[in-house]
């Protein structure tokens, strides 16, 4: 009788690993049982049939609990791997040798015998999503600096100007002082800066100008760091772009 | 030897049953996601970049409370010196008016937390030397970029900062520094940059 890879041989009371060609002397015990699963292939033997052990048509002895499932298991490891599921142990009930390999294509939500519970897979969802808050809280996206007022200003000599006004607190102050940047540069006929960045300071006394120009072989910059007492009032005036090198 | 491999075999047909089982497939998913939690956070903590920058940044300063319409007098030379090295930061501010340095103050400190995605140092300060004048222009605009709510800066004040570099230049010889929250900005030579051009 094939079992697995291995051939029981029922009168020499051997089991025979044909892909490794070894062969194993099965005692008393170990034939009983393994004899009582071949005759009953497909079928659970129950425990109490497999712990009575018959010899010569009597009951010899009775095998205890522990010895019974150690055969078990000692046959299941002798089969080879592909195989050794085909003896299932079904505590308190009985063993079944099973007449092939079983395939088994559990899905994981058919009833009764499915996977995992929902509880289950609400834990393991709720942990997955845990992981993704975290890992979403660790990755901080780059902060771009957005400007409160974007600009372009033409030059009465074509030259396109960048103006960009950071605030953050008062767009209106952003907006006012972005008009009147704009209206002066355009009456101005040489602009030194393809980029005029201004930032309004938090305490609305200060203002950060940048200026940069790029277009030249050597790229040159220049910080104007200016006092303003009101910020709600235009203080930029031609004169001042000229003072500051703005203009001219 | 027959006894050793007997209970391998036991203790491999246990792994195999215990890995089957809900039990065994629950721990598998759950010491996956320590795995991935524990990398992420050990990847976060010491996988950090190099820190080391060198940010030398000068301005023409206006900064008298006299109007800026009537102002007549010459701008002041603002320079900062701005440097983390590692976890030791320190910030060099100096104020010179007719080539000669009238006010300065030196700020030095930890970083105490760096956001790589916005590129955002935490700063803990305290000043370490600082120079004055009767009416100092210096104080008051420190006080406003370093968002610092007292009248005057004493000596080993300690206060946090937070300063962001918004942007550098392809070449690495030019960045922008913000101040948090004083919105202030400073366009500024980097380490990298050659003093000659």
């Amino acid at each position: 009788m094939q079992i697995g890879c291995c051939w029981f041989d029922n009168e020499r009371r051997l089991l025979v690993d044909q892909t490794k060609s070894t062969q194993w002397q099965l005692n008393d015990n170990e034939f009983w049982v393994l004899a009582q699963l071949v005759q009953h292939r497909g079928q659970v033997v129950p425990l109490s049939m497999l712990e009575a052990v018959v010899i010569s048509g009597e009951i010899a002895h009775q095998l205890n609990h522990t010895e019974l499932v150690n055969i078990i298991y000692h046959i299941s490891d002798y089969l080879c791997n592909s195989h050794n599921d085909l003896i299932e142990y079904i505590p308190e009930q009985g063993v079944i040798l099973y007449p092939m390999t079983q395939v088994k294509h559990p899905r994981i939500f058919d009833l009764p015998n499915r996977l995992l519970s929902l509880g289950q897979y609400g834990v393991i969802i709720g942990a997955l999503l845990a992981l993704l808050f975290f890992l979403w809280s660790h990755i901080t996206p780059p902060l771009l600096a957005k400007a409160d007022v974007l600009r372009q200003v033409i030059t009465p000599t074509g030259k396109v100007i960048q103006l960009s006004i950071f605030d953050g607190k008062h767009p209106q102050d952003a907006l006012l002082h972005a008009e009147c940047l704009s209206t002066q540069l355009r009456l101005c006929h040489d602009v030194r800066w393809d980029s005029i960045s201004a930032a309004i300071s938090t305490d609305r006394h200060y203002v950060s100008f940048m200026l940069s120009q790029s277009n030249e072989p050597m790229w040159r910059f220049k910080n104007v760091k200016v006092r303003v007492d009101n910020m709600h009032l235009p203080f930029i005036t031609e004169q001042w772009l000229h003072k500051v090198h703005i203009c001219g | 030897m027959v006894k050793l491999s007997l209970r391998m075999r036991r203790w491999r047909r246990k792994t195999r049953r215990f890995v089957q089982s809900k039990r065994g497939k629950l721990t598998l998913i759950f010491s996956l996601l320590l795995l991935v939690f524990g990398g992420a956070s050990a990847l976060e903590k010491w996988v950090t970049p190099h820190h080391l920058w060198r940010f030398t940044c000068y301005a023409d300063g206006y900064l008298s409370n006299a109007d800026p319409l009537k102002q007549d007098a010459m701008p002041s030379d603002l320079m900062l010196l701005f440097e983390i090295e590692h976890q030791q930061a320190s910030l060099h501010y100096q104020l010179a008016t007719d080539a000669a340095i009238a006010e300065f103050a030196v700020l030095q400190g930890e970083v105490v937390n760096v956001d790589l995605g916005s590129l955002t140092y935490q700063l803990a300060l305290q000043i370490k030397v600082r120079q004055w004048q009767g009416d100092s222009l210096l104080q008051p605009y420190l006080l406003n970029e370093l968002s610092l709510t007292k009248d005057r800066l004493q000596l080993f004040d300690a206060f946090p900062l937070k300063v962001q570099i918004l942007d550098i230049d392809n070449n690495h010889s030019r960045a922008t520094v913000k101040f948090i929250p004083s919105n202030s900005l400073w366009s500024c030579q980097t380490m990298s940059a050659d003093p000659h051009q």
